[in-house]
């Protein structure tokens, strides 16, 4: 398979293959199966969207993407992604302190962590049934809520709208802050927190000058990751409504039409520029985590 | 009545079901040195972390100069402290960690600099004012650890094993520049290690703890040559055990053989353990008097100075540790060795 | 500061949070199993009705035993496409290209540049052309091996951190061991515990996703439960809520797992 598993017997491990190129070698199932399966996609729509409405090759349809009611668009899931990204940041935060300030019982770091691992990756189309049956218009809570004299939907309040989504999103995005901050967290309140104690420092202190700065590159790259995570989302949105609000649901619309007439280019546009939102997204994500990884080495 | 820097009196720490110090009382002078030594789990960290005032004991109380701060929080309490991770603060450079307790004492941005100068100059950092801790090594940046606690001008000095995660050689340049520094200063300073090698060569007074209770507390020459306990005994320093039965007054037996011994005139008759340091042996080539154990060389490791021979003695369980003559070559394997008690010798227990 | 591990702030956190992400479950199982209609809810009729009807009726539906057979064989063929690739991978890069580690993580961060519905304007793009390849069952294997790839590979990453891997390597091919024993016995063993978080995230996923699956026109259990909603809605949901239970309890498996090993670096 690789040249790792190749070579077989003990001592001689330089075989007739230079070592340079063995190294790379070593890389081509990995990278092969990014190229074929992501890269490739990729490039297949960023070469559809580089078409005309017409057909011919143009920056027509990227440009039509980011215009009118598609820039309405990209305002509008820019602004509900920063707020989801921010709710998310925020309790993420939070809950991962708890989790880091409780040592007993034992198990609860362990359950937090599982759990996160469950609902950070769960499919869209089950949140949004869970989500139906607890605050739908026919749902448990919105029934719990009517019985103490709130009704719910007696404004524009749905799930398919901003708040409502807001909420949904939290779902899967608490538990990713969760995920990405928790060791960050751990690390804040040890032994710096003691050491800002016996120089006189109290707790405002310590959080202002050491406690909060270490911990901005995590806190901000697991924003980008959240950001990046609401604006992408699909499959959740999707199951909740059917407007195109949001730039992935405007995607999907353009799409399902597509399959039909395949010239549609500005469906392909609108993802090519959502790819180039995300790429600088995860760029940024990625500065910041290899700064806050580097004082954590520390 | 001299009042003591730091006073422990009584102190009792629970955590849950586990009590961690029992009815711990240690009064350190000013300028003095003690180290807590133990191993592992004998309480010698919580004793320190108390100090500090991260915990509240459970009873008893602390003072400082005679002022009792047992409720005290740790960040009013005047004391510097460093940790076995150093515990920089990553965001900040040399200078800010150093700097940092002055900060919050609100002293002015000149005379802190003048400070964290001196400091710099007093572990030997300079030119590395501006790096940051992921830049430094282990040996630097407990320097900076150490720099940063003694800018604060602190009542009490406490060091959490501060040099068990460096290197050997490092290790032993930081301890003698901690020891000087200690001296120069006049800083009380209490030390806690499980190395007792650091700890009798440091310390003015050594604190051997296990289980949560101070076994011994004296200079570490007491300690090393009369040894209040066995677990004293077989925790500072090499030990040699011999079970043996008291003859009369100035002999005992082990196995067949009779072997010299003062001092053991008030358990005639009984069954006795000696607890024996390998200097405290003689060694001869005489092994035909009725006085002496006879051993055979199963090996020996010369070490420049001295040449420690390893013998197998009959009825002596493990291995027989004694020093050579000096000035001798090492004696060869399996050459036979008579192995007499000094006069230096006393340490016989009941068993 | 008193850090005495039981603050009681943090437990009331804990609390809630742990009721905001039961509460959709729990509301979710009582729509499938509980034959009461929300407005008919009460007090007093809150035990009542409750079966498993519907849950029994949705696996004798004509698809399901099918839909959840297929699943189950992409949840394996996945995860053993992912490992075989990933944990070789990640060793490599970590034995031989040191220097490239953060590069290569950041391509496993790629599935998050181009996320599902990207990658399905992708595949239609493509359709056309790769008519061969997406006919076969397992064409969604590399797709689902893709989107598990950045949790599988920071799992991966950080386990093999935390071992010296280059002395257990030399020590291992010193004694005559050939790279693929080295591998199987000295090396897997190790981070056997990453190696089972990466597959159960693996299962996780396969199990809940569904704009792939539709745009390829697969029926996967996601997919079934979706087209089982629109004829029996309590069956749907019937459906998720065990595929729910069962992914969760995975995950609690893996806690145990990975709790013990935690527990050890933590008290030392």
């Amino acid at each position: 398979m690789i040249s790792l598993k190749t070579e077989k017997g003990g001592t001689a491990s330089k075989g007739v293959v230079p070592p340079f190129l063995l190294n790379w070698l070593g890389l081509l199932p990995f990278a092969a199966l990014i190229f074929v399966f992501l890269v490739v996609p990729a490039i297949g729509v960023f070469i559809q969207a580089l078409h005309n409405s017409d057909g011919s090759v143009g920056f027509g349809s990227m440009r039509e993407a980011v215009t009118g009611q598609n820039f309405d668009a990209f305002v509008f899931s820019f602004g509900f992604s920063l707020g989801t990204a921010t709710v998310g940041t925020l309790f993420g935060l939070l809950v991962a302190y708890a989790i880091a300030v409780t040592s007993r019982p034992r198990w609860v770091r362990g359950v937090a962590m599982s759990f996160s691992g469950v609902t950070a990756n769960m499919g869209g189309v089950l949140l949004a049934f869970a989500f139906l049956s607890l605050l739908g218009r026919q749902g448990v809570l919105t029934k719990i809520f009517s019985a103490l004299g709130w009704d719910l939907y007696a404004g524009d309040f749905n799930l398919g709208n901003t708040v409502g989504l807001i909420v949904v999103y939290s779902y899967f995005n608490i538990p990713l802050m969760v995920l990405v901050s928790l060791a960050a967290v751990e690390n804040v309140k040890g032994t710096w927190r003691e050491a800002c104690s016996s120089l006189g420092g109290n707790a405002f202190t310590y959080w202002r000058r050491v406690g909060l700065p270490v911990l901005s590159p995590s806190i901000i790259s697991g924003f980008l990751l959240l950001f990046a995570n609401s604006f992408s989302a699909y499959a959740t949105a999707r199951a909740l409504t059917d407007n195109s609000k949001i730039v992935p649901l405007r995607i999907g619309f353009f799409l399902s039409g597509d399959i039909k007439t395949g010239t549609d280019s500005l469906g392909y546009a609108l993802a090519a520029w959502m790819i180039i939102v995300m790429a600088v997204c995860i760029a940024l994500y990625w500065i910041a985590r290899s700064r806050a990884e580097r004082w954590q080495r520390a | 009545m001299v009042i003591s820097a730091m006073k422990f009196e009584n102190v009792v720490m629970r955590f849950g079901d586990t009590t961690a110090l029992h009815q711990f009382n240690l009064e350190v002078s000013q300028g003095e040195l003690v180290s807590l030594l133990g191993p592992s789990g004998c309480g010698k960290t919580t004793a320190l972390r108390l100090a500090a005032g991260f915990i509240t004991p459970t009873s008893g109380h602390l003072s400082l100069s005679g002022k009792d701060i047992t409720v005290v929080p740790a960040h009013r309490r005047n004391m510097g402290m460093v940790f076995q991770s150093y515990s920089l603060f990553p965001n900040l450079s040399v200078v800010g960690n150093i700097e940092f307790g002055l900060r919050t004492r609100k002293v002015a941005a000149s005379e802190r600099r003048k400070i964290s100068d001196e400091m710099i100059g007093l572990v030997r950092l300079d030119g590395l004012e501006d790096r940051f801790p992921h830049q430094l090594s282990g040996g630097q940046q407990q320097r900076v650890a150490l720099a940063r606690a003694l800018a604060i001008r602190p009542e009490v000095l406490l060091l959490d094993e501060p040099l068990s995660a460096l290197d050997a050689k490092v290790r032993l340049e930081l301890r003698d520049q901690i020891r000087r520094l200690q001296q120069s200063l006049g800083i009380t300073t209490i030390f806690v290690t499980h190395d007792q090698e650091e700890a009798l060569a440091i310390s003015d007074r050594v604190a051997v703890m296990s289980s949560g209770i101070i076994e011994q507390i004296d200079t570490p020459f007491q300690i090393y040559k009369n040894p209040a306990s066995e677990n004293v005994a077989r925790f500072i320093g090499a030990i040699v055990e011999i079970d043996a039965h008291v003859v009369n007054s100035h002999q005992v037996a082990v196995g067949s053989r009779q072997l010299s011994c003062i001092g053991a005139d008030s358990q005639v008759g009984s069954e006795v353990r000696l607890m024996v340091r390998p200097e405290e042996f003689i060694l001869s080539r005489d092994v035909v008097s009725d006085d002496c154990l006879v051993g055979t060389v199963v090996r020996t490791e010369f070490r420049g100075s001295q040449t420690l021979v390893f013998l197998s003695v009959p009825d002596v369980p493990n291995e027989l540790s004694a020093i050579a003559a000096p000035g001798e070559a090492p004696p060869s394997v399996g050459s036979q060795l008579g192995i007499r008690l000094s006069t230096e010798f006393t340490r016989i227990a009941p068993r | 500061m008193r850090d005495n591990g039981r603050p009681v702030w943090a437990y009331f956190v804990l609390c809630i949070t742990g009721l905001f992400f039961l509460a959709p479950f729990l509301t979710m199982a009582r729509f499938a199993f509980q034959n009461v209609l929300v407005i008919d809810l009460g007090w007093s009729n809150l035990f009542e009705n409750w079966s498993f009807d519907k849950a029994t009726a949705a696996f004798g539906a004509t698809y399901f035993a099918e839909s959840l057979w297929y699943s189950l064989r992409l949840a394996v063929f996945t995860s053993v496409l992912s490992v075989a690739i990933i944990v070789p991978t990640a060793v490599f890069v970590h034995l031989r290209l040191k220097r490239l580690r953060t590069i290569i993580e950041f391509f496993t961060l790629l599935p998050y540049v181009i996320p599902a519905i990207g990658l399905v304007a992708g595949i239609v793009v493509l359709k056309p052309y790769i008519r061969g390849f997406i006919a076969s069952d397992y064409s969604l294997v590399p797709f689902y091996a893709v989107l598990s790839l950045p949790f599988t590979y920071r799992a991966l990453d950080s386990a093999l951190q935390s071992l010296p891997l280059e002395t257990l390597v030399s020590a291992s091919r010193s004694l005559g061991a050939t790279w693929t024993q080295t591998l199987f016995r000295v090396l897997l063993p190790n981070i056997k515990t990453a190696v089972i978080s990466g597959v159960f995230l693996t299962i996780a996923i396969v199990l809940g996703e569904y704009t792939i699956a539709d745009v390829l026109l697969k029926r996967t259990l996601p997919a079934f439960m979706v087209e089982y909603r629109g004829t029996d809605p309590r069956g749907g949901y019937a459906l998720a809520v065990l595929t729910l239970a069962l992914t969760t309890l995975l995950f609690v498996v893996l806690g145990l797992l990975t709790r013990s090993r935690h527990e050890k670096s933590r008290s030392s």
